[in-house]
């Protein structure tokens, strides 16, 4: 449960390398009750790679290998399964996965307090796991996700058009006024930071005790051998040496990799290109000082306080 | 004035088990913002001391004893600080009585000689929390700590009759002190932190020394403690609680007093990881061979000695540290799941802690619930269960383990109720107190 550029695709393949776990890519099977929903979603909104991480995951499981013909397959599945809901799709891959648990990072997760609720109904006895970044090396990340989001719409849009592909005009609302997809993205990176902890530290307190739980990334990632094995812990998995060994390698996870053309993310596209840990401690900068001049004094006080809370 | 007489217990209220020990009314007071007070065990008789802070301009200190022959309470001391800035009416008290201005300070003595109290400075104004009270015996004396935005005071009684006024200071001139803890063949006392730049620490030879010096504390501010809160020797050490409301509070562990910086050691720090939720220390109390203590977020509709969603943790000889009750968390230490299986305030995160005090055997913890006072017992420090009272509104004001039962004060006007308005009839004023069996 984080923002957008959190750390969490190496959170969550770190988790996924677990014996015991298997890490998803981007399912984002809590944003909507059934497929067909998703799927509408996925076009209303220009989103072409919602459905990226499921069509490799399907290929995956059902092929060993994640290529074009095997995720072409994995679509055809989507496309003939759309009327499920996504907790029986859900259910389907975990099935196959199992006796692992899975592991899911979906970052629209976190943008509605209902999308929340949905993963918790879904799964009542799921833990959830809230991944902090501190707001202004969030902030910095956030907004070059947002450019790249922009990109990469037309890019794919592009790639869609060399295959054939392209968006019925007709599930476009009126609301959608730029059909490219490159209309600026007026969103404030620090407000958006703020906006998602919000939700998600409203829902985590809603959750029975130690169903949910806190991590600073930058805690986790400098010092995996002190957090793993309390993670593991926690998550009632094996914590020896060599299962917390074998999570320190996100990158040879599946998914740590670009997708073929018909499904090339799934996951962070600087996770994709850089899936390796870095071996230097990620720093946690001051927090006064360095974000205020960028929101309004109330906007910039919620944050700072959000952020202590955090332990920034 | 102080009423003599018992309020009988309302049917269906109180608990078997529980036994009135009468009113302590206070009818000479206009008012009332908040009392701030303690209870102690002295030659076999139950003294209460209180500071009744009034919002305009002066803070009654009154100590009473209870008599268990008229089921009363005695006044067996009083003193007063006024201060000079009032918060309504007159802008400065001073030039109420004495309108020709002179300086303030020929005014302060003047009205100091004229009414034979102290008189504070400027301080009483956003500092209105900062008020501490302590009683309790050292070396076959009663000791008194009175300290308010007003003044502080030291008040000895060798008899629980007459008593000594040992040390007095205004915030203006000098540090204002409470928690007086015996240690390394002295005093130490914390900091009220009513003057600027106060150091968290000062020391005394004795309880009766006529001054007090600052004990440096390396890194203390720098590090965002504004306090330190509370104060209790473990293990041959001194540990201090500090108040950092925005990095959470710390525990700091002291060898020897006259310290090098390398004696200072951090045992907690940053809240114990769950950062600017648990702001400060509020309590203490030695329990199973163990240092107990309670953290939590502080606000400024509470005391300065209380916290809400309040956690608690049990700090070994080995200075490791347990979760008792609280958010299960990662930490530098390792994976912390409180050993009660209870999250903040014992599963009720407005919960305010009221009091944490040993009794029978037990661990008493006292909180405010929604509106109710409640008590939870444990037997170990770790399993932990309801001790039914009785339905009690308000606030508590001060407990106190004696060999008759533990003893209870409490004031049923709710603590966040809005003082009176102007020409209202005055809320009444009377603390109950109960004596408890476990």
């Amino acid at each position: 449960m984080t923002p957008p550029r959190s750390f969490s695709s190496v959170v969550c393949a770190l988790l996924g390398r677990h014996p015991d776990l298997y890490g998803f890519p981007e399912l984002n099977l809590f944003k909507t009750d059934t497929i067909e929903e998703l799927n509408f979603a996925r076009i209303q909104r220009r989103w072409p790679t919602a459905m990226d991480g499921l069509a490799r995951t399907l290929a995956e499981i059902h092929e060993g290998t994640q290529n074009e013909l095997s995720v072409h397959r994995a679509r055809v599945w989507i496309n003939e399964h759309m009327h499920l809901g996504c907790k029986e799709v859900f259910n389907y891959v975990l099935d196959y996965v199992a006796p692992k648990i899975g592991v899911d990072k979906s970052p629209t997760t976190i943008l509605k307090v209902e999308n929340m609720e949905r993963a918790f109904h879904m799964f009542p006895k799921a833990r959830f796991l809230h991944l902090t970044r501190h707001p202004v090396t969030s902030a910095k990340s956030i907004a070059e996700f947002l450019s790249v989001i922009i990109q990469t719409r037309e890019q794919v849009g592009q790639m869609q058009a060399r295959v054939g592909w392209s968006v019925d005009p007709a599930f476009l609302s009126d609301e959608e006024e730029d059909l490219k997809g490159n209309k600026p993205v007026k969103v404030s990176p620090l407000k958006l930071w703020l906006s998602a902890h919000t939700k998600i530290m409203n829902f985590m307190e809603r959750l029975p005790l130690g169903q949910g739980m806190r991590i600073r990334g930058e805690d986790l990632l400098s010092d995996l051998d002190i957090y793993l094995p309390q993670l593991a812990e926690w998550l009632g998995v094996r914590t020896d040496q060599e299962a917390i060994d074998e999570m320190k390698s996100p990158e040879e996870s599946p998914y740590a990799r670009t997708g073929p053309i018909n499904a090339p993310f799934g996951n962070d596209p600087k996770f994709l290109a850089n899936p390796k840990l870095r071996s230097s401690k990620v720093p946690i900068p001051p927090l006064k000082g360095t974000f205020e001049w960028a929101v309004d004094t109330d906007t910039a006080r919620e944050i700072q306080e959000l952020a202590q809370q955090m332990g920034y | 004035m102080i009423h003599p007489l018992a309020s009988p217990p309302v049917p269906g209220q109180v608990a078997p088990g529980a036994h009135s020990l009468g009113t302590i009314a206070q009818l000479d007071i206009d008012d009332v913002d908040q009392i701030v007070g303690a209870l102690a065990w002295f030659g076999g008789q139950i003294y209460f001391a209180g500071i009744y802070i009034d919002r305009d301009v002066q803070d009654f200190r009154r100590i009473v004893r209870f008599d268990p022959q008229t089921r009363g309470w005695q006044t067996v001391h009083t003193s007063l600080a006024i201060n000079t800035k009032r918060r309504s009416g007159p802008a400065n008290m001073l030039d109420t009585f004495f309108p020709d201005n002179p300086t303030e300070e020929q005014s302060k003595d003047k009205l100091t000689d004229a009414l034979g109290v102290n008189l504070a400075g400027e301080q009483a104004l956003g500092t209105g929390r900062n008020v501490y009270c302590c009683l309790f015996e050292e070396q076959g004396r009663l000791v008194a700590s009175l300290s308010s935005p007003l003044g502080g005071e030291v008040v000895i009684s060798a008899a629980g009759e007459s008593w000594q006024t040992t040390f007095e200071l205004v915030p203006a001139k000098g540090h204002t002190f409470h928690q007086p803890v015996p240690f390394g063949g002295g005093v130490v006392a914390l900091a009220t932190g009513l003057s600027q730049n106060a150091p968290p620490l000062l020391r005394g030879e004795a309880m009766d020394a006529a001054g007090w010096e600052e004990v440096p504390v390396p890194g203390f501010k720098e590090q965002g403690n504004e306090l330190a809160c509370r104060a209790a020797v473990f293990a041959d050490s001194l540990y201090i609680g500090t108040r950092n409301l925005e990095r959470g509070f710390q525990l700091w562990r002291l060898g020897a007093i006259a310290a090098q910086p390398g004696d200072f050691e951090q045992v907690i720090a940053s809240g114990a990881y769950l950062f600017s939720d648990n702001q400060q220390v509020a309590a203490m109390v030695h329990f199973g061979g163990c240092l107990y203590i309670v953290g939590g977020k502080t606000h400024s509709a509470l005391r300065a000695h209380q916290v809400s969603g309040f956690e608690l943790f049990r700090i070994n000889a080995d200075r490791s540290w347990d979760l008792i009750v609280g958010k299960p968390r990662f930490s530098p230490m390792g994976l912390k799941v409180p050993f009660s299986a209870m999250g903040p305030g014992f599963d009720d995160p407005a919960a305010v802690l009221q009091c944490l005090v040993v009794h029978e055997g037990y661990l008493c913890a006292g909180f405010a619930s929604r509106g109710s006072f409640k008590l939870f017992v444990s037997p170990d420090g770790e399993q932990w269960s309801e001790k039914p009272v009785g339905h009690f509104v308000g606030e508590l004001v001060a407990a106190l383990s004696t060999p008759q039962g533990l003893v209870l004060l409490l004031n049923p006007r709710p603590q966040d109720q809005p003082p009176a308005k102007k020409g209202d009839p005055l809320p009444s004023i009377a603390l109950e107190a109960w004596r408890f069996t476990l």
